[in-house]
């Protein structure tokens, strides 16, 4: 019976069970609320300041990546033409490619002077061709096989073979335009 | 086959579209219309009136930020209510770390060995209102003041609706003891 007495009275006197906040609580609140909105207001601030870094920071990465896009295809052609070689390797490559290069021109320039030299020149340069492909192997070999002392004395012998191809060829040539021209 | 929509429409549903595109003036409209109801709903979980002030413009704030989340389908007040009255179990539990009732260990005595008078006093309930335990009063206010029922109870306490029923029905044995005291008090006063 108790529990039912109570509801009734509560029911009956809701009114007397109930209290009003604090005499400033309306103008508490309303300071809340402006706060509320200052805040929202700076954190949609903050939240377009750091869209804005953001932005800044993809575009200089935007940047750096295609500056470093364009340098490396610079590059790349270069480190073809880099191997792997050790120092000594690239000095006698050095040495047999300039000792071969100034026979070239000498022998092109007594080429010109003798009118039947072509036959000669062809079958040379198909040699050479066939010189170069094979120090091209032996070379990309030697890039994952550095320190392999067998492909080293090939590459070597292929790069003397070619001049002392050259040096044949440019002797015979160059002999006989002498002879042609006493 | 047509589908039936609602077409409830909160009493306030202008105002509520006001708050909806954040403008001040509906929002303390809105405020002045329920602060006083919501006051009272926190004040009775939270039994302290500073507090309950506290709790009560938070969960304003609160309702102001998600009113997008408010669909309409029920009436705003019971929106609003819901929000205060977690917020004033969430200020419990921070301020208790932990509200949790042992029912199996609290022996409260049968309701039959309770005798209070027919005449019970407003000021009687109140104070004995005061007096019993929070997980008590919670849920004596939330069945009694506010007409929630153990199935709402039970998901707004996060417990059973079993634990919800004998829950309330010790609150209930414990208001009855509170009020009895109280009267045997003042009667041996007067006497």
């Amino acid at each position: 019976m108790g529990i039912e007495k109570i509801k009734e009275v509560i029911q009956e006197n809701r009114e007397y069970f109930e209290k009003d906040p604090s005499m400033d609580h309306m103008n508490k609140f309303l300071f809340k609320l402006q706060e509320q909105k200052e805040e929202k207001k700076s954190r949609v601030m903050s939240w377009s300041a750091y869209r804005w870094w953001i932005g800044l920071a993809a575009s200089v990465s935007l940047l750096i990546g295609i500056s470093w896009f364009i340098i490396n295809h610079e590059i790349s052609p270069k480190d073809n033409n880099q191997t792997n070689l050790t120092a000594e390797l690239f000095e006698i490559k050095s040495y047999y490619h300039m000792e071969t290069k100034k026979k070239l021109q000498k022998m092109n320039a007594c080429a010109k002077k003798s009118p039947n030299t072509d036959r000669l020149l062809k079958s040379a340069e198909s040699q050479l061709l066939k010189l170069d492909f094979n120090a091209d192997m032996l070379e990309y070999k030697l890039q994952t096989a550095s320190g392999n002392k067998k492909l080293e004395l090939a590459y070597i012998q292929s790069l003397k073979a070619k001049n002392d191809l050259v040096s044949r060829v440019y002797e015979e040539i160059c002999s006989s335009s002498h002879l042609l021209t006493q | 086959m047509l589908k039936k929509e609602s077409t409830y429409r909160d009493v306030h549903h202008e105002l509520i579209k006001q708050c909806k595109k954040g403008k001040q003036k509906a929002q303390m409209q809105i405020y002045k219309l329920y602060y006083r109801a919501m006051f009272n709903t926190s004040l009775r979980i939270v039994n302290s009136a500073a507090d309950a002030e506290d709790v009560m413009q938070d969960s304003f704030l609160d309702a102001f930020q998600k009113v997008d989340q408010y669909s309409e389908e029920g009436s705003f007040g019971g929106w609003l209510k819901r929000i205060v009255i977690n917020n004033s179990l969430d200020f419990l539990n921070k301020k208790k770390s932990q509200i949790q009732l042992n029912d199996n260990l609290e022996v409260v005595e049968d309701t039959k060995d309770i005798d209070i008078d027919d005449e019970i006093k407003i000021q009687d309930l109140k104070k004995a209102l005061e007096k019993i335990k929070d997980e008590y009063r919670i849920i004596i206010s939330l069945y009694l003041f506010e007409g929630y029922d153990h199935e709402e109870i039970s998901d707004i306490l996060s417990i059973s609706y079993n634990l919800s029923r004998t829950r309330y029905s010790r609150a209930k044995k414990k208001l009855l003891q509170e009020i009895q005291s109280i009267q045997k008090e003042r009667s041996s006063i007067w006497a």
